[in-house]
């Protein structure tokens, strides 16, 4: 439970960006140190990177962290 | 397959370990066919975790160009407890059925064989979850 009550779930666009950027998963695990194996975990939700990891992906997509991750409730 | 041009060395290598090992068992085992089975099995193995994409592949060192990133470390962390955990249990249930055996009947050896294939196998499933 968070302190605003209710579950929430972390939600991304990371897939959504970084297509519309017009990088392959392979590009983007090469430009910011992960394995492809990694982008397609983060972009599934099966696992959260680390806060490096987020920041550089943002920079690497040019966006905001906030962009590419979203807090969202899960009811 | 893409193959890496760059790490032209690190296939050569492994063709070459794969080829020496192939021929160890064809000269110890008398089997030539299960020596050529065998390093092929072992090159495809090596070729396998190049291009498997759970590593960083680091162009820089063409020899050892295989990196674990965060994910890959966590994984192999809980695989590796699991698997020291699992060995630790067998051991001490084949120590206690072989103090109950009149014969000790099942080797104590196997605990490490065992290990490994937890650690990979379990690897391999948390790979899968995410």
């Amino acid at each position: 439970m968070s302190p605003y009550g209710g579950k929430q779930k972390l939600k991304n666009s990371v897939k959504e960006i970084r297509e519309a950027a017009g990088l392959t998963q392979e590009e983007l695990a090469a430009a910011v140190n992960l394995s492809r194996q990694s982008i397609i975990a983060i972009e599934k939700g099966r696992f959260t990177p680390s806060v490096l990891s987020a920041l550089t992906i943002a920079e690497v997509l040019n966006v905001s962290v906030e962009e590419l991750f979203q807090l969202k409730n899960e009811d | 397959m893409k193959i890496y041009a760059k790490l032209m060395p690190y296939y050569l290598s492994r063709a070459l370990l794969a080829a020496l090992l192939g021929w160890l068992i064809a000269t110890s085992s008398g089997l030539v066919w299960m020596g050529i089975v065998l390093g092929l099995l072992v090159f495809a193995g090596f070729v396998y975790y190049l291009h498997n994409g759970r590593y960083i592949v680091d162009d820089g060192h063409p020899f050892f160009p295989l990196r674990r990133d965060d994910r890959a470390e966590s994984i192999r962390n809980k695989a590796l407890v699991v698997s020291v955990v699992v060995a630790g249990l067998a051991y001490f249930a084949i120590f206690i059925l072989n103090r109950m055996a009149a014969s000790p009947a099942i080797p104590s050896s196997l605990v490490l064989p065992l290990g490994v294939v937890v650690y990979f196998v379990y690897s391999m499933v948390l790979d899968k979850k995410g």
